[in-house]
């Protein structure tokens, strides 16, 4: 059946409907937000400034760009900062003042490392700069798990109404932010101070709780409300497995987790683990991409 | 104060589907957009199978998650109890649409008319409806302000609509809802919606 004769049923006849409103622009900036932030991390750890800047970049021209976008009224953005009583119960104001605080802080904090703005009065790695890179830091993993938040706002649907989702979002960010930084010192070439084998062995210890937090949701889905449990049919036997199992799970979990333990007992050169953490991030991107999908509404009665 | 909210019984509704047209001849609404809709479901198995018609609409919920959600504060609840958008400040962000429970809003994503182009029957009516931003039930704010009741209760042929203060015990709509052990969609929820089913 068509998308557009779907949605018109789902207009007028009584079952589980499919959400429709949030789909590519905002899956795009809930990734990209999530990688932004999780290689903002790592990399503020090493002091790796390359993934600093990039990871800003990131926040600004694929999660900033993209959530614009996909507003009716883009240039009314602003708006989100003037509401005292939206701050107060709307996780999307909270997480658009969170994604403010970390810009700022965040390039206030490696400005310094970057030879343009070597002039001014602080440095990175000086009281000053710690103290900026804490604010950007807690920012950053506001900014990871507020997605997650303004999904579970809603009861309405029951899917993504779970204390799990925030758990599960942070867990994927943390992972995409680590491989994307495996990533990039693939292709600048390993003279960083970033400690590998530690992020390698961290990979298996991520890979392994988010694989045993997926199926916790999926299990405390299925025995949920009608909306989740039709969300979790579709996810696990429905249109959307394929999707789920072949890429969330197989390339995105199973395929890393197997390479991360091989090299973690044998080794393997840095350009192997560049790319099992392209085929995460991939695998994270359609994490995603099925939750948003499957994101259904109970039936009226 | 008053808390404006609305009785609908289900025995009495025949799907005339006279509300619809008339929700739509009061607010011009474009086309594939339905402030007063109709669902439909089949129940019970062969040879006992009814349908149910659920006429649905915005149900100005007393704790509306569409409030709660909402980025700009566009989206407001008023004392009456009447959940209002103001579409001057609404980003067309869709997070409203999203919380939702009843489905009752609408994204306006394109200009959409019944007519074509050359006919520009409601194209004044049109404009109310901009593009970028999204609309839903409003109780016929316009209508309440002038002593009148919203236009789908006034069309209703069968009286199946009734229209009135749920705060007060005595009124037409309360005096239908507590004997006819009214119901609300998605109780569990919390929102508490103003919209009442009698079976």
């Amino acid at each position: 059946m068509g998308v557009k004769k779907e949605a018109m049923l789902d207009r007028f006849e009584v079952r589980p409907t499919t959400q429709r409103e949030w789909h590519l622009l905002i899956l795009v900036a809930f990734f990209f937000g999530a990688v932004g932030c999780g290689l903002f991390l790592i990399s503020a750890f090493y002091g790796f400034t390359f993934g600093v800047v990039l990871s800003l970049l990131i926040i600004v021209l694929l999660m900033g760009f993209p959530h614009l976008i996909y507003l009716g009224h883009p240039l009314r953005f602003w708006r989100m900062f003037t509401s005292l009583t939206a701050l107060k119960t709307s996780w999307i104001t909270r997480g658009m003042w969170g994604w403010a605080v970390f810009l700022i802080f965040g390039v206030l904090y490696i400005a310094p490392s970057l030879d343009w703005f070597a002039w001014l009065p602080w440095t990175s790695g000086g009281g000053a700069g710690t103290v900026m890179l804490g604010i950007a830091a807690v920012a950053a993993a506001f900014g990871i798990i507020y997605p997650a938040f303004a999904m579970s706002q809603s009861p309405a649907i029951a899917f993504w109404n779970n204390p799990l989702l925030p758990i599960l979002f942070m867990l994927y960010g943390l992972i995409d932010g680590k491989d994307l930084t495996f990533v990039s010192i693939a292709v600048l070439g390993s003279t960083y101070a970033v400690n590998i084998e530690f992020l390698e062995q961290l990979e298996i210890f991520l890979l392994i709780l988010s694989a045993i937090s997926v199926w916790a949701y999926l299990g405390v889905m299925s025995v949920s409300r009608v909306g989740a449990r039709e969300a979790v049919r579709r996810l696990t036997r429905g249109e959307l497995a394929p999707i789920f199992w072949g890429v969330v799970i197989l390339v995105g979990l199973a395929i890393p987790l197997g390479v991360a333990l091989y090299a973690y007992f044998v080794g393997v050169p840095l350009g192997v683990t560049a790319v099992t953490g392209l085929l995460v991030l991939i695998g994270a991107l359609y994490f995603k991409y099925v939750v948003l999908k499957a994101g259904v509404y109970s039936p009226l009665i | 104060m008053a808390r404006y909210g609305m009785a609908i019984d289900l025995k009495r509704c025949i799907a005339c589907m006279a509300c619809m047209m008339a929700c739509k001849a009061e607010h011009s609404t474009p086309s594939e957009v339905f402030w007063s809709g109709l669902m439909q479901k089949e129940t019970g198995e062969y040879p006992y199978v009814e349908t149910i018609f659920l006429r649905m609409l915005c149900n100005h919920c007393r704790d509306a998650l569409c409030v709660r959600v909402c980025p700009s504060g566009a989206t407001s609840q008023r004392e009456d109890g009447i959940v209002t958008l103001d579409s001057t400040k609404c980003l067309g962000c869709r997070a409203c649409i999203t919380a939702c429970p009843y489905q009752a809003r609408y994204y306006i994503d394109k200009e959409r008319s019944y007519f074509p182009p050359e006919i520009n029957i409601e194209e004044y009516g049109y404009q109310k409806h901009e593009k970028g931003l999204v609309g839903k039930c409003n109780f016929c704010l316009e209508r309440l302000e002038k002593g009148l009741e919203p236009a789908c209760v006034v069309s209703c042929i069968s009286g199946a609509r009734t229209f009135g203060d749920l705060d007060d015990p005595e009124s037409e709509v309360s005096r239908l809802i507590s004997p006819r052990s009214g119901f609300q969609i998605h109780p569990e929820l919390g929102t508490d919606p103003s919209v009442y089913y009698l079976k």
